[in-house]
């Protein structure tokens, strides 16, 4: 540095005038010295040399003379290490334990404790099952419905949960069918209702039978968990926002070569020539053929049964349309036979409702049994549920009307409840519809946690199978979860590489993009044609309910897919849901909690 | 029972006075066989496209693809509901549908337009210029001047015989080919559809097994 230069200059300088002669001439400059720095850096917990943090000491010259030390100026590098810890203090935790993520864990961690020492593992120990089957309710459609539930409460959507989520136990279950890698309704719930995995489309058979052949259903009949409650003495009950005769339902009552044979209407000649019974007239007479089945058998039938899917239990024949038919003939049925009108020879006492007004109207404490058949077809979609012609029930209150009437019996009750339409929303590639759906599906879940005795009666709630449903992107926390993907710290849209907006939620299959506003049936895309691929979604409101989000290959109708599902369990038994299983795990559950085969056994002993 | 008759209607033709002084034949009951011609850039296209009403039904028949579009109406004046079914003749087969149009701010305009093939509302804006025949049979001549637009109107059956929409060199025109008022014929067109299995498109997507559904899921239905 120059002040170096002077020094030597001025040494210079004072021996000249010691010679008393002239001065001579100022010698040039020397060149500047070389600054030598000593620089200190703190380093943090985890560093490679000290692992609970220090100082790393660098020195060295600046060399280009740009005031500052270069890592390749350094020559010597030392460090100070705090001394290795060989215990936690408290101190060291506040930041974690004053941040609520982390209380909330802990206490959920203590919550789980106490349940695993409370879990009651005695066979037996239940005396009601409530088996809640949200049809294609994947693991994606139960986060997006949990969001779009806590972003309708105003929250932020995510931290919500859905009254399924609060439930102390989960597994996860293998939805594939015995003849397929992505399942079907009618043979994953045979499977949850059988405790056997079975084929695709066919409901209470084993993988014996041939589909569509109906010689091939002797001696290949599974007993479903819904008949063994029956056989046992416990009432029991099934609810379906589908026609009851639809895949799910089905399956707890019926035995039927192929899922379609709704009524006779469906069924081949060779079929009906062979003996085959139609699944609505299995319904019906449920109680006839469970005691033509066992010998001395004498039960009481199904005290519950409601859903959609008149069609199938009325003649061909407008005489015997409902005040509310949507059709000019509302019966398929081509053999003239009346099954609502024998349901009632049957059961004198029994009520027979087809709109709100008559469900309303029926007081359970004292109802012997329900038989309600709320629409032609499927029910409506919740969403769209007022604009019903005659009005229907929600899931909740139906859920709510059969509890109510099911615990009359003290030996106990078996209820299976379908939300049936979460499906067909995503059929549509209709999200909102979906979603909607699943959360009323959760309010009658919650309904039945709210009128239940979770020391007596264990509930489970899981899917048959799921959708090829994505929520992608990376959306900032709250963004809606119908709406288009806006970033962290954006308040626009990301755009793709094709310079549009992207949804949140979308399709890997199926119709694809329509932006029909308002409407409310998700089934009112199917007239309108497939646009599959991108869409220029800047002016679309996407969260309106008629938003039909993109989808990546062009179908008539979106997919199933083939994902593991979630199973959620509370109360006597509910333990034994854990890990990874085959989805017929469901029924030995249920079976193990009951104690169901040894009640029917001894119901049938002589 | 009115008595039964079955009107040929052709071009020029008029009807004869013995059967103006029949009994009208029953307006809710009837069919109506349509040429449609299409004029766009010098080229012209036609096709066949018969209408059958029933009631509270009316019928789409499109004889060139075999495909006929069935649509109801619910007689609860306080919901009404459009339900439509497209059948596939070929497939003996049909698809029961929500359609979009069925719940929309124009379902009335809509079902106007199915059931009278040419809506009253637009036929209002047209300026009447002659009516010829007797009651049954009465033909009203509508149209906008110094346009191509023009409308022959059945009045007894609210029906055209013939109109013609669009501009000098390119033009849209249906006419009336035949009229059939016999109630037994109408009805079948009905009843043979009515023997069809149907499938409602919520149920597609669990139904790719079969044969049918699978193929229309790639054609298209």
């Amino acid at each position: 540095m120059k002040l170096l230069t002077k020094i030597s200059i001025l040494a210079t300088s004072v021996a000249l005038a010691a010679c008393n002669g002239d001065d001579g001439q100022n010698g040039t400059d020397g060149k500047n010295g070389q600054s030598s720095f000593v620089l200190q850096t703190v380093v943090q917990p985890g560093h490679a040399v000290c692992a609970n943090g220090g100082i790393q000491i660098d020195s060295g010259l600046d060399k280009d003379g740009n005031g500052k030390l270069d890592a390749g100026e350094i020559t010597s590098t030392t460090h100070q290490c705090k001394p290795t810890k060989t215990s936690l203090s408290q101190s060291d935790l506040l930041t974690n334990a004053n941040n609520n993520w982390y209380v909330q864990s802990a206490k959920s961690v203590e919550d789980a404790k106490q349940m695993a020492l409370k879990a009651n593992n005695e066979r037996g120990g239940a005396k009601n099952v409530i088996l809640f089957v949200g049809d294609g309710m994947g693991v994606s459609t139960v986060t997006a419905a949990r969001i779009r539930d806590g972003q309708n409460k105003g929250m932020k959507g995510e931290e919500n949960n859905l009254s399924f989520d609060k439930f102390p136990f989960a597994g996860l279950a293998k939805t594939y069918n015995v003849d397929a890698q992505t399942p079907d309704s009618a043979g994953t719930m045979t499977a949850m209702i059988s405790g056997v995995k079975t084929d695709v489309g066919v409901l209470g058979v084993d993988e014996d039978i041939e589909r569509g052949n109906c010689t091939t259903v002797s001696g290949n009949e599974l007993v479903s968990a819904i008949e063994l409650a029956e056989i046992a003495g416990l009432s029991t009950g099934v609810i379906s926002t589908a026609r009851i005769t639809h895949a799910t339902p089905a399956a707890t009552y019926a035995k039927s070569a192929d899922r379609n044979w709704e009524d006779i209407s469906d069924m081949p000649d060779a079929a009906k020539t062979a003996g085959c019974k139609d699944i609505a007239d299995q319904l019906v007479n449920f109680e006839t053929n469970l005691e033509a089945r066992y010998d001395g058998l004498d039960v009481d039938g199904l005290e519950v049964v409601m859903g959609g899917g008149r069609r199938h239990f009325l003649p061909k024949d407008a005489a015997a349309n409902s005040p509310d038919a949507r059709s000019d003939i509302e019966g398929d049925r081509t053999d003239g036979r009346n099954l609502v009108n024998e349901w009632k020879a049957k059961y004198p006492n029994g009520d027979y409702v087809f709109e709100d007004d008559g469900f309303r109207a029926i007081n359970p404490e004292t109802a012997e049994r329900i038989f309600g058949l709320f629409n032609e077809s499927h029910m409506q979609y919740e969403a769209d549920r007022s604009n019903d012609v005659a009005g229907e029930p929600s899931l909740t209150d139906m859920t709510e009307k059969a509890i109510k009437l099911l615990d009359n019996n003290d030996k106990g009750y078996m209820l299976v409840v379908e939300s049936g339409r979460i499906d067909h929303g995503h059929h549509a590639g209709n999200a909102y519809n979906a979603l909607e759906d699943t959360i009323e599906f959760s309010e009658a879940i919650e309904k039945a946690v709210r009128m239940t005795n979770p020391e007596e009666t264990l509930i489970i709630v899981t899917a048959d199978h799921s959708h090829v449903f994505t929520i992608a992107g990376y959306p900032k926390r709250g963004n809606p979860i119908l709406g288009k993907v806006v970033a962290i710290g954006k308040t626009e849209p990301e755009k793709a590489a094709d310079d549009k907006p992207y949804t949140t939620l979308g399709y890997t299959n199926g119709r694809g993009f329509m932006d029909l506003g308002a409407e409310t049936d998700a089934d009112a895309g199917y007239d309108q044609d497939i646009h599959a691929g991108r869409a220029d979604l800047t002016d679309v409101d996407t969260t309106t309910p008629g938003f039909h989000q993109e989808a990546a290959v062009p179908r008539s109708s979106e997919t199933h897919a083939g994902e593991d599902v979630g199973i959620y369990a509370k109360g006597p038994s509910a333990q034994l849901v854990s890990g990874t299983n085959e989805q017929s795990i469901i029924f030995h559950v249920m079976e193990h909690a009951i104690d169901l085969i040894n009640k029917a056994e001894t119901k049938l002993k002589p | 029972m009115k008595k039964i008759q079955t009107l040929l209607l052709l071009a020029g033709m008029t009807f004869s006075s013995a059967q103006a002084i029949e009994v009208c034949s029953n307006h809710e009951i009837v069919g109506v066989k349509y040429q449609v011609s299409e004029i766009k850039n010098g080229k012209q296209t036609s096709k066949q496209v018969n209408v059958w009403r029933n009631k509270n039904a009316v019928l789409y028949e499109y004889p060139q693809t075999r495909i006929a579009e069935y649509w109801y109406k619910t007689p609860n004046a306080s919901k009404e509901f459009l339900q439509l079914t497209r059948y596939f003749d070929e497939f003996k087969r049909g698809i029961e549908y929500q359609s979009k149009e069925i719940r929309s701010n124009n379902k009335q305009q809509h079902w106007n337009r199915l059931y009278h093939v040419f809506t009253p509302k637009r036929l209002a804006k047209y300026q009447k210029s002659m009516t010829k025949g007797q009651t049954c049979t009465q033909v009203s001549h509508y149209h906008i001047p110094n346009t191509v637009k023009q409308v022959e109107w059945l009045e007894h059956y609210q029906l055209p015989k013939s109109f013609t929409l669009g501009q000098k060199g390119s033009t849209y025109q249906w006419t009336l080919i035949e009229l059939v008022s016999e109630q037994k014929q109408v009805l079948s067109r009905f009843s043979k559809r009515g023997e069809f299995k149907t499938t409602d498109y919520a149920d597609v997507g669990d139904n790719e097994s079969d044969e049918f559904l699978s193929q229309m899921i790639n054609q298209g239905f």
